[in-house]
């Protein structure tokens, strides 16, 4: 690639971005919520427009951890409680905001994911969920946030896809929380 | 995870499938397990294949969905850049997403400068003018990462991802009317991706 490629005509925060776009897949069922949601994004795209606009690697880090940790302490957690899986939940109580902590984490995952793969295709969907979870985890430990945010909207999405009318609502909910929860971490 | 899929599924069509699980109807999720099933489990080739398959990404993205998203999107009549998009030379190479890139650049400029006037007709409803410029910069993106993944961190995944995103505007746009074309350019995609042979190209 030329060193003198130009930015694209739009950029944002690649960690916001990629979470936000994912999320479109699912919430095209939520029609008010969604207009909050995309609002924050579009001030989001509007503030990337600004010269002064800066996402350092730390800030991406800070920012891939926090999404990270609402992957498994609120959006997981969601079908988690109606497998009455609170034995992980407990564990997952404190946040997500290291390596080590992260890599525990993820060794639940998928010794949870064995453990519902082993019980039938009626819990299959759940296990993909949290097969879903450690693959957005694990871009983050090789060092991607972006590739992780973009990964824990695909988490969400499967959660979304199965889930009532009111429950989409709340994941629309959560997700805005979390968007603005992101955009407020300007250093780690 | 380690499972036996995960060490033969090639990276850039999981990518794609993956996202079709969020956004596909139940009975085309079938449908795709039906016809493509056993081929998306061996699809994993060698890091060359990869790359040509980002590059059919590309080739969607800018080519097939882009488009897709100006039709559905009908604030006014974009017929001259749905056009200039499509008879655009396939993505297929890094010399034709390089040539390509510039033109999506143009492309993007004039949508802003429209965008601007949108956005100023229509205050308060300014969320689908700048949801259109963010996919646009999403395809551009898409094609960008196509033919750098030899030379940076991008991986031939990151292309399928950005596809999945340029997806995601076109259904932000339109839900109903575009859905159908939408998952039938996706089974394109994948039926394209999944017929490159696995030896590398002569």
């Amino acid at each position: 690639m030329s060193d003198t490629y130009e930015p694209v005509a739009l950029n944002a925060c690649p960690v916001i971005h990629a979470f936000a776009f994912g999320s479109l897949l699912w919430m095209k069922d939520t029609d008010v919520d969604r207009v909050a949601f995309y609002n924050d994004i579009a001030d989001e795209v509007t503030d990337s427009a600004k010269e002064d606009f800066v996402v350092t690697a730390d800030i991406g880090l800070a920012r891939g951890y926090h999404a990270i940790d609402a992957m498994f302490r609120t959006f997981v957690a969601i079908p988690l409680t109606w497998h009455g899986s609170q034995w992980w939940l407990g564990e997952s109580a404190s946040p997500i905001d290291s390596r080590p902590r992260l890599l525990n984490e993820m060794s639940q995952a998928e010794r949870l994911a064995e453990h519902l793969r082993r019980h039938g295709p009626d819990l299959w969907p759940l296990a993909n969920v949290l097969e879903r979870a450690y693959g957005a985890s694990n871009e983050l430990v090789r060092g991607y946030p972006e590739r992780a945010a973009a990964g824990l909207s695909l988490v969400v999405g499967l959660i979304a896809k199965r889930s009532s009318r009111a429950l989409l609502r709340a994941l629309t909910l959560e997700s805005i929380d979390l968007v603005r929860a992101l955009r407020a971490i300007e250093t780690p | 995870m380690t499972t036996p899929e995960a060490t033969i599924v090639c990276p850039v069509v999981g990518t794609l499938v993956s996202s079709t699980d969020v956004w596909f109807r139940q009975e085309d999720t079938d449908r795709l397990a039906d016809t493509f099933g056993e081929a998306v489990f061996t699809s994993k080739g060698s890091e060359e294949l990869e790359a040509r398959r980002a590059f059919l990404c590309a080739d969607a993205a800018v080519r097939l969905f882009l488009p897709l998203l100006l039709g559905a999107a009908a604030i006014e009549d974009r017929a001259d850049l749905i056009n200039t998009l499509r008879e655009l030379p396939a993505l297929l190479c890094a010399r034709a997403c390089r040539e390509t890139d510039r033109v999506l650049r143009l492309v993007a400029q004039a949508e802003r400068r429209q965008r601007a006037l949108v956005v100023a007709k229509q205050d308060g409803e300014q969320a689908l003018p700048l949801a259109l410029l963010s996919v646009l910069g999403k395809a551009i993106v898409c094609s960008r990462s196509a033919y750098v993944v030899a030379a940076t961190s991008f991986e031939p995944a990151d292309a399928a991802m950005e596809v999945q995103h340029v997806t995601a505007g076109v259904l932000w746009a339109n839900d109903e009317t575009i859905y159908r074309p939408l998952v039938d350019t996706t089974f394109g995609l994948l039926r394209e991706m999944l017929a490159l042979s696995k030896e590398p190209a002569t």
